[in-house]
């Protein structure tokens, strides 16, 4: 339970998105508990057993620190290159998780103008329609559509609306 | 066999959806079943169609006989939902012993989480999915814009215009 908390309040702060869209009072859909599963089960893997719990009790201590730290704040320390090539990649899988609904591999190259690549896995078509990225383009998945007939004609209601942070100011 | 109340409700713009099935209609599906006889499902049936799948197609309308359909409940009527059945037809059949609507129990009842959401009109409605077994019969599941939703579908629902037509779908022939 607690873990869920931690781990709904992380991802608030790593996506930018509010709480209460991530992980609503009433949530029917309840996409957090699938991703909560695949994230610790991925990150924990090999030799970073332990890693999940981690990043989350260092987010729990970056949350208690006094005078209190912003969430802009808190995200920068979690993706600093000091707490290691693991911890800011698992933390950014996190991000790519909550974005696209799949789990990315990323492979290194060095050498090569990208320095490597990334492929990814699509977890489910639930996963596939409740991805971030759709919310951010104020649209919709391709061939997944609650908006009504009609609705292109229409101009896309705030960007905050989507996100969740009234305060955004972003309009559509 | 199987009917629907949809009821508008000052709030909920999505209206609220229940649905209603007379209790030997179906089994669940990976379930053991809980009736002797089913009225839609007969076990090693040779003659009936696959579970959950129309006749074949086309019609020939030259064939004599049509095929039984065999059909199973996919997602289960919840626990507290069957203790809320259980509660009614005990006090249906209480005020009256022959009644047939005691025969009858809740499937669930659909509605919308966020009425007033701005970014989606359906409201995230819950349970994501609701179907009849007799109304429904062969789109039950938990695939979006496929599988059964009450609220979904009448979202689409459209006048002779185009316009959006409040979740009815009588006005779409309107002339």
């Amino acid at each position: 339970m607690q873990d869920m908390k931690n781990f709904v309040e992380l991802s608030a702060v790593l996506t930018g998105f509010n709480r209460s869209v991530l992980a609503p009072g009433l949530d029917p859909v309840d996409i957090k508990a699938t991703y909560i599963e695949t994230w610790q089960k991925n990150v924990d893997s090999g030799k970073n057993s332990g890693l999940s719990a981690e990043i989350l009790s260092s987010f729990a201590g970056l949350q208690d620190q006094s005078p209190a730290l912003t969430d802009q704040q808190i995200g920068e320390r979690l993706l600093a290159d000091e707490n290691g090539l693991d911890f800011t990649m698992a933390c950014r899988k996190l991000i790519y998780l909550w974005y696209m609904g799949a789990w990315p591999e990323v492979m290194a190259s060095p050498g090569t103008e990208s320095g490597g690549s990334t492929s990814f896995e699509t977890l489910s078509s639930k996963s596939y329609t409740a991805g971030l990225v759709w919310q951010v383009m104020q649209s919709h998945p391709m061939g997944d559509s609650n908006y009504r007939y009609g609705y292109w004609a229409e101009k896309p209601v705030a960007l905050a609306d989507y996100t969740g942070n009234a305060s955004d100011g972003s309009a559509g | 066999m199987g009917f629907h109340i949809g009821t508008k409700v000052k709030g909920n713009p999505q209206w609220i959806w229940s649905t209603f099935e007379q209790v030997d209609n179906v089994p669940t599906q990976n379930q053991p079943a809980e009736k002797k006889h089913y009225s839609f499902y007969k076990p090693n049936c040779s003659h009936c169609t696959a579970v959950n799948l129309p006749p074949p197609r086309p019609w020939n309308p030259a064939t004599p006989h049509t095929y039984p359909s065999q059909i199973e409940r996919v997602i289960p009527i919840s626990p507290a939902t069957k203790a809320l059945n259980a509660r009614y037809q005990a006090a249906l059949r209480k005020i009256a012993v022959t009644s047939v609507w005691a025969n009858y129990q809740l499937i669930s009842t659909q509605w919308p989480t966020d009425a007033n959401s701005s970014t989606d009109p359906t409201g995230i409605p819950a349970p994501t999915y609701l179907a009849n077994t007799t109304l429904e019969s062969y789109i039950q599941g938990d695939t979006r814009q496929t599988s059964s939703s009450c609220i979904q579908c009448h979202n689409n629902a459209t006048m002779t215009n185009g316009r959006f037509s409040d979740f009815t779908y009588l006005l779409q022939r309107a002339q």
